[in-house]
């Protein structure tokens, strides 16, 4: 476990627990994929505060080069989170950590246009 | 010249029991008030049921005459109603009694089926033999033109249709209007004579068959003939076809009418799910640019995260950059590289050289190469996160989805108009109103079709014509015994065709003058507005209002159609050849004040004997005295005495 | 509207036929115009009309001749 945990991660996923809130974000936000969706719930974590940390049990859902194709995902995790040896674990658990802010339970979506709109203008 | 004397009822509508009321001999207006649902409608049908038998509702359409008889009566046993007109017409007395009762075996009269009304019409007392006594009737005043005589607000809106001239009353009325201006003894004497040139014809074919020298012509004329007698029954099934669709076409359109309400919640439906539809395609495409908008949102949400970050690594460049630099600097001055300071521009001594030299090795080569690593990694960082904050656009997200919102909340409130106008069409009506208007295009679509068959055969007719014009000259210059004879009667037969043709159009012409000139006469008296000059009428009998200034009036108002309509329809009384009284149904429709009291002046003038139906408030008996003056003969009212009982009072 | 008036009107129909027929078409006797137009008044319901029609014209020809 300590192993693992010196390299930074190839993949991310998401835990079973968030899968149904990624799918219910990435139509309510109408993005054109979850990855997407997942980024905007990494944000959303961010802007919330939440502290770095990592998740277990997150599966593999997508290859970082997937997710983060020019590289701009870790070279922002790493200018906001300086010090940061593992980017992608961290940005793994953000998105969990988002995911699990904007669940509202089965019966209301995720409030997407709310947690927009309530960004402040610098 | 007809005149009413008394009419007398018998549980007739709201007028229970036996009553009656007598019409002055002279000259003049009786007015007869009565509030809404007292039966002044009941009176004008009362000489309508006396004359021809039908009682006619709302829409023009035909009232069952189970709900005719008094209601109250009825209760009490009674199962018939009666009216009884006194009548005089060119000097002889008449009295027309027509009875409505159940039909023999009739036990119990449910609806109009089960009713039968008879009549008897007495002339000097005596009884008239049925056939007789039709064709008196007939005379007396023909059901046709029976529209002039006894009318309401519902004809005169007849005539204000007639003016847009875009319904198919136009021709309807016009024939009306000619017969009551006397044309048809014309128009009768000239088709009887084109029948009778026709049959000339056929004969001089026949005669010439009978002759060696022209039998030849003969034939050809002869089945000349018989080809135009076959088109021309041709022609006239077409037009009778034609008149009962056009016919259906008007009623229609009356039904379509009466459903306009049900039409216009329809319509409307159908427009909102039209724009429905419409929304929701822009909704699909307005997510679709969401959609791509979004891939850059989650920068949008840390956009000051990412501008603080930005500060902080400028600054963290700024710096880094600085030491390197002076490291560099440093490093090039101790290996004597340049022989002056780049700041200072003096020369650095051995000695200087050597200082710089032990202060270097504490920042070696490993910790210069550190920081270049860190400052390519710093602006590497500061590069993407100004790539990203130029990416994240909140505002234009906001726009889009306010933008997405607005149109969602626009078809969720169409949407619930739809359900809201679901709920006032019932299944049925929906249903009958597409299927009438399937009926109506199906009836438009026929006409269209017979019309062209019609064109069809009036030009196979006029070849036909040309041909038989051949023959019959050549013919003629083979002159032959019997064939005089017959060729005389032909061409006198063809000349006095020609005559009553020529004076019908003449006739036809100086009738729309004289009925232009009255209707202009009228007009000016009843109008309020001195500008307007008079009225121009056209073939159908449709009048334009004419400005002082000689221009047309094109737009009206429905008060000024009515004005119109009246002017027309008193014009018509004034040509007609048949004089009679006119009963007329609140005739104000619309109309101020002014334009009442007008009316009323205008009333004597057209019609020796007038029965005027209205209630107070559309025209107060001090106003109509006051209009009136010693032309009012006498004033009744219909006096509520229950809900289904009213009885006429002579005030 | 005075009896005057309304004879006036009756008569008019025949005055326009009168007025085509001795400018237009001399040649045709007055007598039998008004007899079409008897034979087509209003009201009057006959059923030989054509007959009398035919017979009418028959015996002007045969006049004329």
């Amino acid at each position: 476990m300590a192993a693992e945990k010196t390299a930074d991660k190839k993949t991310i996923g998401v835990t079973s627990a968030n899968e149904r809130v990624l799918a219910a974000l990435a139509s309510e936000g109408l993005f054109a994929s979850e990855i997407e969706a997942a980024k905007f719930a990494m944000a959303h974590a961010i802007d919330s505060g939440v502290a770095r940390g990592t998740t277990e049990g997150a599966g593999t859902k997508w290859n970082v080069g997937s997710v983060d194709s020019d590289g701009a995902l870790k070279a922002v995790v790493e200018a906001l989170f300086p010090d940061e040896t593992q980017p992608y674990r961290l940005v793994e658990h953000l998105m969990n950590e988002g995911l699990r802010l904007f669940d509202k339970g089965d019966t209301l979506p995720p409030d997407v246009a709310g947690v927009l709109f309530a960004t402040k203008a610098e | 010249m007809l005149r009413i004397k008394s009419l007398h009822l018998k549980d007739f509508g709201a007028f229970k029991g036996e009553q009656a009321f007598n019409l002055p001999d002279e000259e003049g207006v009786t007015v007869f008030y009565g509030e809404n649902m007292r039966g002044k409608t009941t009176l004008l049908n009362a000489f309508r049921f006396a004359l021809f038998g039908k009682i006619i509702g709302r829409g023009r359409r035909p009232v069952s005459f189970h709900d005719m008889i008094n209601w109250e009566a009825r209760a009490e046993g009674a199962r018939s109603f009666e009216v009884r007109l006194q009548i005089t017409h060119a000097g002889a007395e008449y009295r027309l009694t027509r009875t409505c009762r159940p039909k023999s075996g009739t036990d119990v009269p449910a609806g109009h089926d089960d009713y039968v009304a008879d009549y008897y019409l007495e002339r000097g007392g005596h009884i008239l033999p049925a056939q007789q006594a039709a064709l008196e009737l007939e005379r007396i005043l023909p059901e046709q033109i029976a529209r002039f005589f006894l009318f309401d607000g519902e004809l005169l809106q007849e005539y204000e249709d007639l003016l847009h001239g875009d319904t198919d009353m136009g021709p309807k009325i016009s024939q009306a209007i000619e017969r009551i201006l006397g044309l048809p003894t014309l128009t009768r004497s000239r088709d009887s004579l084109k029948a009778a040139l026709d049959r000339a014809e056929a004969r001089v074919a026949l005669a010439a068959q009978g002759d060696q020298k022209t039998r030849e012509f003969g034939n050809q004329l002869q089945s000349l003939v018989e080809e135009r007698e076959v088109l021309t029954s041709d022609l006239f099934r077409h037009e009778k076809d034609l008149e009962a669709l056009r016919a259906k076409k008007v009623a229609i359109e009356d039904d379509m009418r009466r459903r306009e309400r049900m039409a216009s919640l329809l319509d409307k439906r159908d427009r909102l799910a039209g724009e429905v539809a419409a929304l929701e395609e822009s909704v699909q495409k307005k997510k679709d640019a969401i959609s791509k908008a979004m891939a850059p949102a989650w920068s949008a949400l840390i956009r000051p995260q990412l501008a603080a970050a930005v500060t902080t690594h400028r600054t963290k460049e700024a710096e880094l950059q600085s030491a390197v630099t002076r490291a560099q600097v440093l490093h090039s001055l101790a290996e004597g590289h340049d022989e002056a300071c780049p700041t200072c521009l003096q020369v650095v001594s051995p000695e200087a050289q050597a200082k710089i030299r032990a202060l270097l090795p504490q920042q070696g080569q490993g910790s210069r190469e550190a920081d270049q690593r860190e400052l390519a990694g710093v602006r590497r960082r500061l590069d993407a996160l100004e790539a990203q904050l130029a990416e994240a656009n909140p505002e234009a997200l906001r726009l889009l989805w306010t933008d997405l919102e607005a149109r969602k909340r626009d078809i969720y409130a169409k949407t619930a108009e739809i359900e809201e106008i679901g709920k006032q069409l019932t299944g049925d009506a929906e249903d009958e109103l597409k299927g009438l208007r399937r009926e109506y295009d199906s009836v438009v679509r026929q006409i269209a079709a017979l019309e062209e068959g019609v064109k069809a055969t009036v030009g196979k007719l006029a070849a036909n014509a040309t041909y038989r014009e051949n023959i019959q000259k050549r013919l003629d210059k083979l002159a032959g015994g019997q064939m005089e004879a017959e060729r005389r009667r032909r061409d006198l037969a063809s000349r006095l065709h020609d005559l009553f043709k020529e004076s019908v159009d003449l006739y036809r012409d100086q009738l729309r003058h004289r009925v232009e000139a009255d209707a202009s006469k009228y007009f000016r008296k009843l109008t309020t507005e001195p500008d307007y000059a008079s009225l121009r009428i056209n073939d159908n009998y449709g009048l334009t209002i004419v400005h002082r200034d000689g221009s047309d009036i094109p737009v009206r108002s429905a008060g000024a159609e009515h004005v119109v309509a009246l002017s027309l329809v008193a014009a018509l009384q004034n040509n007609a050849q048949l004089r009679g009284p006119i009963v007329i149904d609140s005739p104000f429709g619309r109309l101020d004040g002014g334009h009442r009291s007008r009316i009323v002046e205008v009333l004597p003038e057209m019609a020796d004997q007038v029965v005027l139906l209205v209630y107070e408030e559309e025209l107060p008996p001090a106003r109509a005295r006051d209009a009136l003056k010693g032309r009012l003969r006498s004033e009744w009212s219909l006096e509520r005495q229950s809900a289904r009982h009213t009885e006429l009072v002579k005030r | 509207m005075s009896n005057d008036a309304h004879a006036h009107r009756d008569a008019s129909v025949a005055d326009t036929i009168e007025r085509v027929r001795s400018e237009r078409y001399p040649d045709i006797d007055r007598d039998l115009v008004l007899e079409i137009l008897r034979l087509h008044a209003d009201g009057v319901v006959a059923d030989n009309v054509a007959r009398s029609v035919d017979e009418a014209i028959a015996a002007r020809a045969a006049e004329s001749n």
